[in-house]
Order: structure tokens, then sequence, then C-alpha cells
């Protein structure tokens, strides 16, 4: 057991720089980078200024004066630069209209503003360096900043971090008091009207989308209570009060989306444990049906429901992120999902990675969970 | 027992009489299936129906595909306009005739293509075992390790195509690639953003389905069956053709059921969130935009749309568990 | 507000979406917001060459109520955060808004209902008490006497001076998306004494004060010191009327008053928290359940959440400088054609699209400047607009006649549009020009980019063969040159249409270069105008409409009024109060 649980841990190293290696892969992949976003609306008019500057710069480089330098000097250099961008752009030098130099002479200028900020961002050294310096960085507990404001990522997440667990648990929580009895009652009513309603139920709750849903709500709320949910997000710690009025029905929402898996679950184990033969020997003594049920039958079931709520986990990840939209909850979620239309990488990688641990030691306690629990499975 | 329990009903044999010929065996099974069944059948049926309006929607639709009429935007539900208007004027109902082909081919697009990733991934995992098998979970251990919704939307994104080329592998068409739609009534004119949902949402699907596909796999293997055609010589591509499949089957088809109405629901979202088939209209894109605006006065604009996901998916969950109970008594109640 | 009012401000018959759509819109956007004047009456009446002073403080209204927490949005498309709080490094209106709050500038619009609101030439001084043009390419500014750095580390209070001006200026010239822009025209930024800043230009520039110095996106008094602690992007200090507190990505922003504004006793409330939001929705119920104290708000959910707001609360409407239409590239077989572009032009139905889009009734035309550049701004619909017009005007036979002239009849393109950035409103409008060309008997097809495609995409001119882009081009424009030289003029870094010449190229630089020079306003408006209506002829965009947005402030807002631009709250709400009982809530 012990060689168990040492063999799982070291084997969660290599799936997290896996999943950081692959992150990484991805964002070499994804079309555009944060300094497309970040330069989209600059008023880059002065062209020409931009152009001296190269110029300038290359004359340094020559070592020459770029005040006094000759025109020539100046001439040759700027052709160069123009010729090269046309190379770039598909087109051969030679015979490029003056209009295409004109248009080569545009480009270089929006790019070498772009070039600017990529080196002054640390964006122009190789992914696989950025790769490096990341996981090295982040050993030593520093997630670094995002790409757009240079804010601190950690920081950042540590504020969203309890939102996204309060949500989640809230969400269990309606999940598990809808899902538990309603689950037990259509075991014990295995195949009765009670039964048939219970699993459709319970299916029609895995099918109705939580964004059609949280449209529906907001929409009764307003026009029939005159009801709206809150604007400004208060902590949790800062306000309970507040916080729980825009906090409750996203995580009812939540809650009815994860109940129909759990109590599919809970009636499947309850079924299982009812044909056990202690439950009939229970019954045999002479104890009430619904005490049997609760005292053997309920506590035998759940405990394989319990462990299943942990792989639960990354679906509640995924499935905040809509209700965290629609009632602006500043969640995890909705960090990672701003950040990749924004390809803002580290905050990629940082919100991946913590996603990563969480669904992967959720993982390991699960399987854990069922070794200490179930001594019939066997692991080496 | 007078009435037999509802697992015993549905077991493969009683389908499949070998007295009768096949239309009647199969007629009879149906018949079965809907007297026993009936949600499961009125899953089959969406589905079905889905599949016929999305086949012929161009003669179902009251409009062509981008037919608007400005003068009467945002109108209920009439005996012109069954389901009312949107916000440019466009009948709701053929958009959501049209918007069936999305579903119907994304969902069954999704299915086929986890199915054969899964069986890949799955069979070769578990039947060959040791350092394969090892190494390949490993992998699918990175690919559980994502959350879903990053996966599909960085996809999304990394199979879309970037300027000025034809698309990552060649598979998206670029503004400048592939046939000239024109704007057609069918859905496989956008062909690559259909294929870019497709590939998102199956391999994010695949990685769990394998390793269902691969403990069916383990526990096949275990047969003595499997040992003697072993010892008497069958390569492993017999083996797996002629014994593993087949006895795997039933899993795999009851996997697939249920990962339509996921796929579905999946793709639904990520329409709302703004991502996905955006050039076609589709139930989930009806709900976002202006819709939200909208809804809080005409409310049809919200329940027409929401309301067909929500009868997709409930019929394609209802289906699979009908499946599961008649095909794999084994996988009863775990999801 | 008398329905007279309105019929005085509907003649101005300018078109619009709502400002914080339009900022969402071009990214920048904002750049217009309501019109709270009385129309035309003084537009072109003040010239702001000719100097003056400032009349700062609370004007007639008489006993103005202080205190009080004003809650307000700022709304994103995707997500209302601002990407970064330090105005230097983006110039989205997320991050240019937050700073008019704190930050101050050498000068601002002014905000009152006898100026329109978009009429970003009528100024008064910001930090300055006064300027003087010595010559054309000379400016002088005088600080007022009192400006003070907020209290606060590390700065604590000290007295800025001019010298921190032109050291800001000069961080700003190395490190601002725009800095090429300015350095293009600013040749020194001087400081002779402490009080006084002397910029000097390279040759004369007509709108230097109110699309520089005035400039929203433009130097920001920023401390020198932060920036290069890092701390502007954390925690800015500035000279503004707000002290920055806190800043919680996903939920608001905070301030408290500043006790040493120079232009103490404003502003009026002690503290203002803006929430950060992607929902227009939330709006809306945020505001009828009175969380908000007021909101820009889409002009075309006008009609739905008039039904649920205050009748009593205010409206004000909105023009939007946000310029937007087709666009292409020129080495494309079809679009090379002007006859062509001048089809397109005369296909989309503006009008249609209005009707559905625009729910208040007071959207517009744009011409090849927005209607929020108003008073340069020239209807097409206007008569005085001349034999161009046409081009602007639904005519499918005459179309359809160019089409076949240039051997373009019923062909097929493709229109690149974006999915995540500009809204549901800009999708619908995409959507309705699609539709409108195809009753053409076009074949036109709308592919959606994500962002950070898009750019790449129509920017770049990257458009393929048969391929053009719709969307808005540029939001960020303090002046007409501004759209002009980022879209029109050959020498700017946007312009890439490829490399086939256009014949009308050489003439439209020309007139954009010359309209520069002209320093006489109204002269320059004429000017701008003739501009407009030779350029409707080579449509080299196709521009469409933009539906009116406006501002909605609830009935216990006093003396509210709004400017252009992105610190429009330290133009304009700065001297708006609340009433009695609004005040007693805190």
């Amino acid at each position: 057991m012990t060689q168990y649980v040492i063999r799982r841990l070291l084997l969660t190293i290599p799936t997290l720089l896996g999943v950081s290696l692959l992150v990484t892969a991805f964002m070499r992949m994804l079309p555009g980078d944060a300094v497309d976003i970040l330069t989209d609306n600059n008023g880059l008019q002065g062209r020409d200024e931009v152009l001296k500057a190269s110029v300038d710069a290359g004359l340094v480089k020559e070592g020459k004066n770029p005040l006094t330098a000759a025109f020539q000097d100046k001439k040759r250099i700027e052709d160069g630069l123009v010729d090269g961008q046309l190379n770039r752009d598909g087109f051969d030098p030679a015979t490029a209209t003056p209009a295409q130099r004109d248009a080569a002479k545009n480009s270089f200028a929006r790019n070498a503003y772009k070039d600017e900020i990529r080196a002054r961002l640390g964006l122009d050294k190789n992914y696989f360096h950025q790769w490096f310096s990341w996981v090295t960085h982040a050993m030593r507990g520093d997630l670094g900043v995002t790409l757009a404001g240079g804010r601190p990522i950690g920081p950042e997440l540590r504020q969203r971090i309890p939102t996204s667990i309060e949500l989640g648990l809230l969400g269990m929580l309606v999940s598990l008091v809808i899902a538990l009895p309603v689950g037990v009652i259509s075991a014990v009513k295995q195949d009765t009207p009670i039964d048939y309603v219970a699993r459709s139920g319970a299916i029609g709750m895995l099918a109705i989308p939580s964004f059609f849903l949280a449209t529906l709500v907001i929409i009764a709320a307003s026009r029939w209570f005159n009801y709206s949910f809150p604007f400004f997000f208060n902590k949790l710690w800062d306000d309970p009060k507040k916080n729980l009025e825009l906090l409750w029905m996203p995580s009812v929402i939540l809650g009815i989306g994860l109940s129909g898996t759990i109590m599919r679950l809970t009636r499947a184990q309850m079924l299982e444990v009812l044909r056990q033969d202690y439950m009939r020997t229970a019954r045999a003594k002479g104890l009430a049906s619904h005490t049997a049920v609760i005292r053997h039958g309920v506590r035998n079931a759940l405990i394989p429901v319990v462990t299943i709520i942990g792989l639960q986990i990354p679906v509640l990840v995924g499935g905040s992120l809509v209700l965290e939209q629609i009632f602006g909850i500043p969640g995890v979620a909705r960090y990672l999902f701003t950040a990749i239309n924004n390809r803002d990488f580290p905050v990629i990688i940082a919100v991946n990675m913590l996603f990563a641990v969480v669904i992967v030691f959720s993982n390991l306690a699960v399987d854990l969970t069922y070794a200490v629990l179930d001594p019939r499975i066997k692991y080496t | 027992m007078a009435t037999a329990p509802v697992e015993m009903v549905g077991q493969l044999d009683q389908f499949f009489r070998p007295a009768l010929p096949l239309p009647q065996r199969m007629a009879f099974g149906t018949l079965r299936f809907i007297t026993r069944k009936p949600l499961g059948a009125f899953g089959a049926l969406m589905l079905i129906l889905i599949i016929v309006i999305g086949v012929f929607s161009p003669w179902i639709a009251h409009d062509p595909l981008t037919a608007q009429h400005l003068s009467d935007s945002v109108q209920g539900p009439s005996s012109k306009y069954w389901f009312g208007t949107d916000e440019n004027g466009r009948d709701l109902y053929s958009r959501m005739v049209f918007a069936c082909q999305v579903t119907a081919l994304v969902g069954i697009g999704v299915v086929i293509f986890v199915t054969i990733i899964s069986l890949v991934v799955g069979v070769s995992s578990g039947y060959f075992g040791g350092k394969l098998d090892f190494i390949v979970q490993r992998v699918v251990d990175i690919w559980l390790s994502f959350p879903a919704i990053f996966l599909i939307l960085t996809l999304l994104a990394v199979l879309s195509v970037r300027p000025g080329t034809t698309g990552f592998f060649g598979l998206g068409r670029g503004p400048d690639w592939g046939p000239d739609p024109n704007g057609g009534p069918w859905f496989w004119n956008t062909f690559p953003r259909t294929t870019i949902v497709i590939f998102a949402l199956g391999l994010v699907l695949a990685g769990g389905a394998s390793r269902v596909v691969r403990s069916a796999v383990l526990a096949t293997k275990a047969n003595p069956y499997i040992e003697a055609a072993t010892v008497l010589g069958a390569t492993s591509t017999r083996i797996i053709l002629r014994h593993v499949l087949p006895n795997i089957m039933a899993t795999v088809i009851v996997l697939a059921t249920l990962q339509l109405g996921f796929a579905i629901l999946a793709e639904a979202t990520i329409s709302f969130l703004g991502q996905g088939v955006t050039n076609f209209p589709t139930w989930g894109q009806m709900l976002s935009g202006r819709t939200r605006d909208l809804a809080e006065n005409h409310i049809y604009l919200a329940l027409f749309p929401g309301g067909a996901i929500f009868l997709a998916v409930f019929g394609f969950n209802m289906l699979g568990d009908a499946l599961r109970d008649v095909l794999d008594p084994r996988l009863r109640g775990s999801r | 507000m008398g329905s007279n009012y309105w019929e005085r401000y509907a003649q101005l018959r300018s078109s619009r979406r709502r400002f914080i759509q339009a900022g969402a819109a071009a990214g920048v956007g904002a750049a217009a917001l309501g019109l709270v004047g009385c129309g035309d009456d003084d537009s072109g009446g003040t010239t702001p060459a000719a100097g003056g002073s400032t009349t700062p403080g609370a004007t007639a209204a008489p006993a103005v109520n202080r205190g009080g927490t004003m809650k307000f949005p700022l709304y994103g498309v995707s997500s209302g955060d601002p990407p970064t709080i330090y105005p230097f490094e983006n110039l989205t209106y997320l991050a240019q808004i937050p700073s008019g709050k704190h930050y101050s500038r050498l000068l601002r619009g002014v905000a009152n209902d006898k100026v329109a609101v978009e009429d970003k030439t009528v100024l008064e001084g910001d930090m300055a008490s006064k300027w003087e043009v010595v010559d054309p390419t000379h400016y002088t500014f005088t600080l007022k006497p009192n400006i003070k750095w907020q209290n606060k580390a590390p700065m604590n209070g000290r007295a800025a001076t001019a010298g921190d001006f032109v050291k800001t200026y000069e961080v700003f010239a190395k490190v601002s998306p725009n800095a090429a822009k300015f350095g293009g025209i600013i040749d020194k930024v001087e400081a002779p004494d402490e009080k006084t800043i002397k910029i000097t230009l390279k040759q004369p520039f007509a709108p230097f004060l109110h699309a520089i110095a005035a400039s929203a996106e433009g130097v920001w008094f920023i401390p020198v010191e932060t920036i290069d602690s890092g701390q502007a992007k954390q925690d800015p200090v500035g000279t503004g009327p707000y002290i920055f507190r806190s800043f919680s990505p996903g939920v608001s922003i905070k301030w408290d008053k500043n006790p040493d504004y120079y232009d103490a006793p404003l502003p009026n409330f002690d503290k203002l928290e803006m929430g950060l939001t992607n929902d227009a929705q939330r709006i809306v119920a945020a505001l009828q359940a009175g969380d908000l104290d007021w909101s820009a708000l889409n002009g075309p959910i006008y009609k739905e959440s008039k039904s649920k707001l205050d009748p009593k609360g205010t409206d004000i409407f909105t023009q939007s400088s946000v310029e937007g239409g087709i666009y292409f590239n020129f080495d494309n077989k079809p679009f090379q054609d002007k006859r062509v572009r001048q089809a397109l032009s005369m296909i989309i139905d503006r009008d249609g699209m209005l009707k559905v889009q625009d729910g208040t009734g007071k959207g517009g035309y744009m011409s090849h400047q927005p209607p929020g550049q108003a008073p340069f701004f020239i209807d097409p619909r206007d008569p005085k607009f001349g034999a161009n017009a046409k081009y602007y005007k639904r005519d499918l036979t005459a179309a359809k006649q160019l089409l076949s002239a240039a051997g373009a009849e019923g062909f097929s393109f493709k229109l690149i549009g974006n999915v995540d950035r500009y809204g549901p409103e800009a999708k619908q409008a995409w959507e309705l020009i699609t539709a409108s060309l195809q009753e053409a008997g076009l074949k036109p097809e709308l592919v959606f980019q994500e962002y950070a495609t898009y750019i790449q995409t129509i920017f770049l001119g990257k458009m393929a063969e048969g391929t053009c882009a719709v969307g808005p081009f540029i939001g960020s424009a303090n002046d007409p040159d501004d759209i002009f030289a980022a879209l029109y003029w050959s020498k700017s870094a946007r312009h890439n249409w490829g490399g086939t010449p256009i014949a009308e190229q050489a003439e439209i630089d020309t007139r954009i270069e010359k309209q520069r020079s002209i320093l006489d306003l109204n002269e320059r408006i004429e000017y701008v105008k003739e501009i407009q209506r030779f350029m409707a002829d080579s449509m080299l965009t196709v521009p469409y409409h933009l539906s009116a947005g406006y501002a909605y402030a609830q009935p216990w807002m006093k003396n509210f009024s709004l400017k252009a631009g992105y610190s429009y709250l330290a133009d304009g709400l700065m001297r708006a109060s609340f009433d009695d009982a609004r005040l007693k809530k805190g």
C-alpha cells in the first residue's frame, strides 16, 4: 500500500510536467499572440518616425552618427529594411511596385513596434525557453505577471480561488441535498412510478443546459418578482449576506446539473446493497424496512458515492464557467476564459496547472479512498 | 416470476431470435423496445427526427437560410412565423430547422470520432499491455488532467486557420481555400468549423472513453477462450477482430449513445459562449447575443431553442439508458 | 427634459452606438458620449486656439450636495476588466476610462448643456489655468497654482511641477503605443519654470489642442517615480480628483475623493465604485434595482430597458466616433474597381438596418467620418452633401449597372467578421449587411474569426483573393484627423491595402495633409466636410450605419452631464451630485 501511494505520487510529476509542456505547445499553435491584442488599437500613424528610429539604430550599429550620416547611407539602410519586409510579405523587391514598397513600409513600422514589445515582455525567446523559465519560477512559488498590465498572478489567484471553492462547495451541497434522498427512495421503490419519475427527472437535470436555466431564472426573477441579483460582488468574509445573495442561485443551478449524476449513482449503489445478504438478514431479523434501509443500506451505498463526488471536480470547474460569466462572479474559470481570449500565456499556464493539480490529486484521493474502504481491491 | 424484471426482458437474445427472418426480427425487436422502454424510444425518435429534419431542412424550413424580414423583427409566434422572428426579422422556426443540421452533424461526428479514437487507444493499450499500456495510460493521464473547457476553447482556436494558411494540418478552410459555398443552405458548406468543433469535442471526450474501452478489453482478455486462441497460434489481429471487438461492442454502443447527449450539450455551451460554429445557426447561439437583451419581453426567443436543446439531450440520455439496460446490463447505473 | 429639447437635438440627425459598446467595438472607443447640448448653436463658436481661462467649480447650481458613493459600471464585451490600469501601455478604453479618475492632463473638454457632447473642440484647462498660442508651432501652458500629487507614497502630496510633466512626456514618448503619433507632431516639450510648459511643434497642426493636449489617450500626468518602480501598474498616484483605492478584477475599481484636488471643492462625491461587467443585461437590472446611479447603455436595447427604468431619470443620447464598415485589400480583383465598392455601398440597406438596430430612433449614416466627429461630420443624407450622396442611397438598379459595368455581377466573396470582441450588436449589423448584399444577387459569406486572428487579418491587410472584412476600424478618435491618418492616409502603419495603386490616393493624401494646417476652425470644418464628400466617390472603405446609444442617469442624479472621451468623469461627472434622499443612503 505504501509502495502504491509512493508510486502514484511519483507518477503525478511526469503528468504535471506533461500538462505544462502541452499548454506551452498549445500556446505556440494559437493564432495571434498577446502582443497583437495589446497593440490592436495603437495609433501608429507615425510610420515615418518608426522607420527613422530603425534607420538610426542601423546607422549606430555601423558606427555612424545618425545626425551626421550621409543621406545615401540612410537611404541604403531604409531600402534594406523595406526589401526585407517585401521578402517576408512574399514579394520580389526587384520588381515591387511603389505602392507595394509603401505598403511594406507600413508593415515594417507595425512589426518593429510589436517586436519591441515582444522583447520587452520576453516573448521573443523560444517557447522551450519560456516553458523552462516558467517551471523554474513556479517551483519557487512565483507564477509571474500577466502580459497585459503586469499584474502578479499569484495574488490574483488567491483572490479568486476561495470564490470558486465556495461556488463549487455550495453547488455540491445542493446536489447532495437533492440527489441522496431521491436516489435512495428511487432504489427502494425500484420499478414503481416513483422510480421512473425520479430517474427521468435525474436525466432531465443532466439535460438542461445551465445557461438556459440561468437565463430563465433571471428573467423570471425580474419579471414576476421584480428582483435582480446584486450587481456588485462581495467576498464571503467581507459581507457574507451580500455574498450569498449573489451566489445562491448559481449554486443551485450548478447543483441541479450535478445532482443527476449523483442521484443515478446513489440509486445504482443502493440497489446493489439492497441485494446483499446482510440486508436480507437485517430485514429477517425483524428490523423495520426503513430502519434497515437507513442503518445498513444507505451507509454502505454512500461510500462509493462519496468517492465519486471527488471525480466531479473537473465537471465543477467546467460547469461553473458559464455561471460565472452570467452572474458576474470573479472565479478562476472566468480568469482562464478571459486569458485565452487575450492570449495571456502566463495566466493560461498558471490556471491550467492549478486545475491539473486539483484534478490529479482528487483522482489520487479517490483511488486511495477506494483502497482504504474496499479491502477487496489489491493495489501493487 | 410472473413479470420478468426489466433487465431480463432486454437481454440480447430476446431481440435476435434466430427462428424468424431478419425483417420480422427487427420489427419485433423494435416493437418490444418501444413497449418496454417508451422513453428510450422517445430518444430514438428524437434522434431520427433531428437527422431527418436536418437532411431535409431546406425544404422543411419556410425561409431560405439568410432571409430576413426587417419590417417584422421580433414578432411573437403567429401562423406566418410559427416560432416568431428574431432581432433581424428572421423566421425562428426556419433557423431552428437549419440548426438541426449542426446538432445532427456535430453529435454524430463526435460520437464516431470518439468511438474510433477510444477503440484504437483503448484496445491497443488494454490488449497489448506492458510498456505500451504504461506509456499510453500516462498520456491519457495528462489528457484527463486538463479541464475540459480549456481544452475545447484552446483546440477551437488552435484548429482554426491562421491568416494566409490553410489551417492546422490543412484541416480548416481558410477564407481562401476550399469549395465556394455561396452561403448555401447546407451546413457542410461551413465544413472547417464543423470539423474543428467535432475534433475539439471528440478529443476531449475520447480520453475518458478510452479508459472504459480499455477496462472492457481487460475483462474480455481474462476469458479462457482468448488464451486458447493464442495457444492455437491465432495472430493478435485475428484475436482482436474475432474475439475482443465483438465482446466489447455492447459497451461501445452504450458509451456512444451517452456521448451523443453530452456532445450536443457541449456544442450548445460553446456556441452560447460565442465560440464553435459561428457562421451557421445553432441552438446555443440563438440563446446568446441579442436574445439575452430581448428575452425578458420576448420569452419565446429563449424558450424555443432552449427547449430544443433540452428535449434532444434528454431524449439521447434516455436512449442511452434504455440501450444500456438492453445491451449491457452490467453497466447499469454507473455513469 | 422637455420633448422640445429632444426635438432640437434630433435635428442634428447624428447617429451613434452606445458609447460603451462603441468602445468595445473599436477596442478603444468610448470616444463619444452622449449629446447634452442644444445642438449646433455653439459649434464653432469658441475657437480653442484663442486661449482662455477656466471656470472650475460648481457653476450656477445653487446648493450642491457633496458626499456619497457614486456607483456606475464599466462594460466590455468579453470582460469589463481593464487589461491594465497603466494607460501608457494600452489604449483600450477599459484602461483609459479609469485613468481619468486619478490622473490629470493639460486640457479637458467642457461638459455642460451648452456644448454638444461630441464637440471636442471646446476646451477648458484641466491642469492648465491658461494657455497661449505663441505662433502656430509654439504653445505655452501655465499650470494652476496649487497642483499637488495625491497624498500617497511615494509622492506624499509633494507639489507637482512643469518639470515633472516634461519627465512624464519623455517616458510617454518612449513607451506609449501612440508615441509615434505624438512624436510626429511634437518637436519638444520644455519647462522654462515650475509653472510653465512650452511645447514646440514640428509643423503647424490644427487639431493640436484637442487631439494632443486634451487627448484622452495622451499624456496623462503620471509621476515617473511610480512608472520606474512599477507602482503605476498596481497602485497609481496622480493629481486627479480621486485617489485610487483598489482594483479587484472581475468586480470593481474603487476611489476616494482627493481632498487636495486643485479644483476643490470638487469633486462632489466622496467615493466612486466602478463595477466591471461583460453583461449589459445585468447593468439594466442593477439600474432597475437602484444599485447603480447611472450607466451608458446600448442603443439597440433602448426600448427594452425603457420599460424597466424609472421614467423620471435622464436619458442622454450618445454619438459614436467609431468608424466602421467594409474594408478591402486592393490586390483583390473585384474590389480594385471603385465601381464595385460604390455598388456595395449602394446595396447596403442602411435605413432597414437602422430600423431594426437603432432602438432610440436617433441613429444614422456614417460617412468616411463617424457622426461622433461633429462638428466635422457631414451626414450623407444632408442635402449639402452634394452629388456623391447618391453612393449612400440604396439603389439596387444603379448598383447592378455598376456591377455589370465592372464585370462583377453576382460575384461571390467572403466577409471576415469577428466573433468575440465587438458584441452582439456588431455581429447583428454584419449579418444584416450580408443579408442585404444577398438581396442584390451577390453571394457574400460571413466568416467569423477570433479576435487575435481577426486583427492579424484585417489590420495587416491579409485578406486573400475574394475576401474583404467588416468591422469597426478605429475608435480612438479625438479629431477627424485621427481617422483620416489611421485609415485613409497612405503613410499610416495601419494602412495596408495591398500593393495595387489607388487612383485617388495621391489626392486624398494631399487633402488629409492640408486639413491639418488649416488653423481657422470654421474653415477646417468646411474643408473636412469637403474631404468626406470627395471620398464618397472612391469608397476606400464602405461605411455603414451606427445606431445611437444613450446614457441613463437615475432621477436622483443632479447636474448630470457627460463629455465625449475616456475621461468623461473628470470632465463632466465631477460636477454631478446626489439629491438629499440618495445622499442619506450614503
